[in-house]
């Protein structure tokens, strides 16, 4: 049984098989020719710091060993978790074996793709084999799958060794305002400053990455948890194409009335290891119906003083802080440098959408919450996590249904005109962890606006907050199955900004 | 304002953008027609149509003439052709002949007349969808598949018959309150199915080389089938939706796709490559790249076949059309394999069972948008009190999902599946066939790209018997190149009596 990427890429479909194949493994192919890798540009030079591109350039020239790699990063992990606790399952004994598999195997001259014995750790509601997965929720609380959700099975088998598991709140819904905490494994903090919030729901993944125990981890973004953390926690990530990179083995896994919202996607210091991620984990699987074999660009071929940018300051729904606004124009003036054509602009309806989407996901009464709580065997939710509410007729659920999609296109009609939208991804700097969310709250609208319509959106560090030198972030987004248009602008930013900077924990 | 895919032409995409946009120009585009050309202007393929214009054998006029002949002398019987745009069609035709003369090549339609189901809009042509509160309506712009297909060069001469919104045909097949009752050219006591039966009938009555349906339980399979044609609901996320009535969006937005209805597999592959690709308004169009079908090498193909959805049973000419079908590729693939993946009769039931779960609300607010106060009763029948609960409703969406996705594993041991389109041949008007005889609309649940040919032959009434080819999301190419096989081994579509 192969897959369907596989098929493509072993049976005749010609022209078009060929192109498929060699844009989605393109990566993976470059193992065979050492020539092809990316050549990175991180200046790092501590191993738990630099970049997973340069960390693999390493151990493939043989300059540092896999084993090495992965004692220090646990090391890393040992040092910081007691602080941040954003690991929550850890399997080091296995991953000690296969790093002298990989050295072993190196020594051979066999390279078991362009990861090849880089440490990675996962967000804890991806499934992964032989290691504990809970989801954040009591009744996985002791679950061992006996198979890798799909991005994680890809990343393995490109050569990256899985230290842990990062945390996540329950079902990666249940923060409640607190970033990531569950009633499994606790809070997470910031390893910026401890009294802060990594953000959520890829809180654990922003944490430990941040601060050095793992060269990148995948998160999920359902409505900002790949964005949200990454702002929070100083480093790069992005939510995909909605139908790029499968959800496979994900708790809130593909299906349902809100699967258009849920994508998948890499996190990491810094945006090259992004660039080197997504086409490794783009592509369709044997079990995500919604995928589709669209090649990822190369940024390296963006050329970026054609795009037309779109930038604003503030969604119109909650004013982000005058800091923040800061950030969208001094990554507009990078633009600018550039002489792109910039224009202040915003998709239209983003409101209305925002409140459609509210409406369209409590239209049931939270009841597939509830379903969710049952099928894992969960009795005691997380405090933060919403299962209740009045449901509405079905008539109205069908109706804003298609009130939604009308906006999309509208939006998707409107983003003819630009090629890139620079704004923030929230509405202020990192939060405290008593942060006590206001009633009506709307400052996750700047990210889910995107889950609602799909399209790729990336988070990279820009600036430093006033207070307590929390790192601030920008958002950039393109049009749909433009992912390499995100990577190459969240790339220029970052060699305007420096990007990721060490913190103090 | 330039769209996504001519971004992508010119955006720095280079190897994607020459490969999804080369193929306009690529040979394929202009390569001579495979089965035994004919030199009737009734017969031939789309591609033949297209090379004998080029060659300047047939002017672009001649064609537009010939076929409104044609259509003049079915259509009294038939009813298939409900609006026509005649002279635009000929001025468009001097003015394609007249380029052709200094040089100058449209596209790889380059002066071929054709039509289009009326339920996609058409800029200067009246639209109706088959409702009443559209019954003058003419938009000021073409959906994008019209757009597409006018752009590479073709010629439309009007509009085929849909019933309401594509969905109220019933046991009528094609019938609504404005035009009323399309025919099966091969035997005019018999529906041509529905919804694209005026496209189905037109087709195979040689008044069009091909026409664009919509597909949302097997409206462009269910006439292909019925009408001796070949047809093809492609990957969904293939073609954009937009122009469309009723639209891309809401609830049951991943049923939808539209795709071309021909005589011949090659028509369908050129089409269809044509007509797909993103827009600027359909969120779930994409840009994948398309195979050649001519360069799909069977030997490599695992086919799976079932005789029997477990719904209601083929008749015994229709198992025939099947064996035949897998007679015709027996030694040129690698295996052959009886297996059915049991999707039905789950979805049939779950399927249904969504449709109706808000009591057609979603039905009367098109019938307000399109400002229609009679309904045909086919429409209206969807339409009760009866409402399930949003919770049950989002279940029953999971599980459905569900079922998707186990499809989905199921196929990977398989590359092609070959089943019955429908379980009976064209129902007469006087014997109506249960709603459940169509094996069409798992094939939206799981959006796969699902292709028809005829195979067979229903003696007694002389109806023709199309099989169904299934192939893997986005290998289209696939699917033609068994289809193509099924084609030449069987003979394909024979022209009607009428």
């Amino acid at each position: 049984m192969t897959s369907r990427r596989r098929f493509l890429r072993t049976t005749g479909y010609g022209t078009a098989a060929a192109f498929v194949a060699s844009s989605m493994l393109s990566r993976l192919r470059a193992a065979e020719t050492t020539t092809a890798y990316l050549v990175s540009k991180d200046p790092a030079t501590d191993p738990i710091y630099m970049s997973a591109t340069k960390l693999a350039a390493l151990i493939r020239d043989k300059k540092i060993s896999s084993v090495e790699a992965v004692k220090l990063h646990i090391a890393r992990i040992d040092a910081v978790n007691p602080k941040i606790n954003a690991i929550v399952a850890k399997c080091y004994e296995r991953a000690l074996v296969e790093a002298a598999d990989a050295d072993a195997a190196l020594a051979r001259g066999k390279l078991l793709g362009p990861l090849h014995g880089v440490p990675f750790t996962i967000k804890d509601s991806f499934d992964t084999a032989g290691v504990l997965s809970t989801g954040g929720t009591l009744g996985r609380k002791d679950y061992v799958p006996g198979k890798d959700a799909t991005v994680v099975a890809r990343s393995r088998a490109a050569g990256a060794i899985l230290l842990g598991k990062s945390n996540t709140p329950e079902f990666t819904l249940g923060g409640g305002g607190k970033g990531t905490v569950n009633l499994v494994y606790g809070l997470t903090k910031n390893p910026y400053h401890l009294d802060y919030q990594p953000s959520g729901s890829s809180g654990g993944a922003g944490a430990i990455v941040a601060a050095g125990g793992a060269s990148f981890d995948i998160g999920s973004d359902y409505g900002g948890s790949i964005r949200g953390p990454a702002f929070a926690c100083g480093i790069a990530g992005i939510k995909p194409t909605y139908g790029l990179v499968p959800r496979t083995g994900h708790i809130v896994g593909y299906g349902g009335p809100f699967d258009n919202f849920q994508e998948t996607g890499p996190m990491a210091r810094r945006v090259e290891d992004l660039i080197l991620l997504l086409p490794l984990l783009a592509g369709p699987d044997d079990s995500d119906a919604a995928m589709a074999p669209v090649p990822v660009g190369d940024p390296a071929k963006v050329d970026l003083k054609k795009l037309r940018i779109a930038f604003y300051t503030t969604n119109g729904q909650m004013d982000p802080t005058p800091e923040l606004q800061a950030t969208v124009k001094q990554c507009v003036a990078y633009f600018e440098a550039l002489g792109c054509v910039i224009t202040p602009d915003a998709p239209p309806r983003m409101k209305e959408l925002a409140e459609l989407r509210t409406a369209f996901s409590g239209a049931n009464g939270r009841d597939h919450m509830r379903r969710l709580l049952k099928l894992h065997g969960t009795t005691q939710a997380s405090p933060g996590l919403n299962i209740g509410g009045d449901s509405l007729p079905s008539a109205d659920l069908t109706r804003l249904c298609e009130e939604m999609d009308a906006i999309k296109s509208e939006q998707l009609a409107w983003f003819e005109k630009y090629d890139l939208i620079i704004c923030p991804a929230s509405n202020q700097a990192p939060i405290r962890l008593d942060w006590e969310r206001p009633e009506n709250w709307t400052g996750a609208s700047y990210t889910s606006q995107y889950n609602t319509t799909g399209w790729p959106a990336g988070v990279v560090r820009v600036a430093t907050a006033e207070k307590d030198k929390l790192p601030l972030g920008i958002q950039v987004v393109a049009q749909p199955w433009r992912d390499d248009v995100v990577l190459a602008a969240l790339d220029y930013i970052e060699s305007k900004t420096g990007g990721w900077v060490r913190p103090p924990v | 304002m330039s769209s996504r895919r001519s971004f992508l032409r010119t955006a720095g995409y280079a190897t994607a953008a020459t490969f999804a946009l080369g193929r306009l120009a690529t040979s394929r585009a202009l390569a001579q027609s495979t089965p035994a050309a004919s030199t009737d202007i009734l017969v031939m393929s789309a591609v033949q149509l297209a090379a004998a214009i080029r060659a300047k054998k047939i002017s672009s006029v001649e064609a537009v003439t010939a076929l409104y002949a044609r259509i003049d002398a079915v259509n009294p019987k038939i009813n298939a052709v409900v609006m026509q745009c005649r002279e635009r069609a000929l001025a468009e035709a001097e003015a394609a002949d007249g380029a052709l003369a200094s040089g100058r090549s449209l596209g790889p339609l380059h002066g071929v007349p054709f039509t289009i189901k009326d339920s996609l809009e058409t800029a200067g042509v009246v639209s109706t969808t088959g409702t009443l509160g559209r019954k003058n309506f003419i938009p000021g712009a073409d959906a994008t598949v019209v757009a597409r297909v006018r752009a590479a060069g073709g010629i439309l001469l009007g509009k085929t018959n849909t019933p309401e919104f594509t969905l109220g045909g019933g046991d009528l097949g094609t019938y609504n309150l404005v035009h009323g009752q399309t025919y099966n050219p091969y035997n005019l006591a018999h529906t041509p199915r529905g919804s694209s039966g005026g496209a189905g009938a037109i087709v195979a009555a040689g008044g069009s080389p091909f026409d664009i349906g919509s597909d949302f339980g097997g409206s462009i399979r269910s006439p292909a089938h019925a009408c001796g044609i070949t047809g093809i609901k492609p990957t969904l996320g293939r073609v954009s939706r937009a122009g469309h009535v009723p639209g891309y969006g809401g609830a049951w937005d991943v049923y939808q796709e539209l795709g071309p209805l021909a005589r011949r597999i090659e028509d369908l592959a050129l089409v269809t490559e044509l007509i797909s690709g993103s827009d600027d308004l359909d969120p779930l169009a994409a840009d994948v790249p398309f195979g050649d079908y001519r360069a799909v090498d069977l030997k490599k193909l695992r086919v799976a076949y079932y005789l029997d959805n477990k719904l209601v049973a083929p008749t015994p000419e229709t198992l025939e059309a099947v064996r035949a079908s897998l007679k015709a590729l027996e030694g040129s693939v690698a295996s052959v394999t009886e297996a059915f993946h049991d999707g039905d009769p789950e979805w049939y039931e779950l399927g249904a069972k969504l449709l109706r779960a808000d009591g057609g609300a979603w039905r009367q607010r098109l019938l307000a948008k399109h400002g229609t106060t009679q309904a045909s009763p086919g429409f209206a029948s969807g339409i009760r009190p009866e409402t399930i609960s949003a919770p049950a409703f989002t279940e029953l969406v999971e599980k459905r999902d569900a079922l998707r996705s186990r499809l989905l594993k199921w196929f990977q041991a398989y590359d092609v599946i070959i089943c019955p389109t429908n379980a009976f041949p064209a129902p007469s008007f006087a014997k109506p066939v249960p709603a459940a005889a169509g094996y069409t609309s798992i094939y939206n649940l799981t959006g796969w790209p699902a292709a028809v040919v005829r195979a067979g032959t229903a003696k007694a009434e002389g109806l023709p018997i199309g099989v169904q080819i299934i192939a893997r999301p986005w290998r289209e190419d696939v699917a033609f190149a068994v289809a193509a096989k099924i084609e030449s081994a069987t003979g394909g579509y024979v022209p009607p009596a009428i």
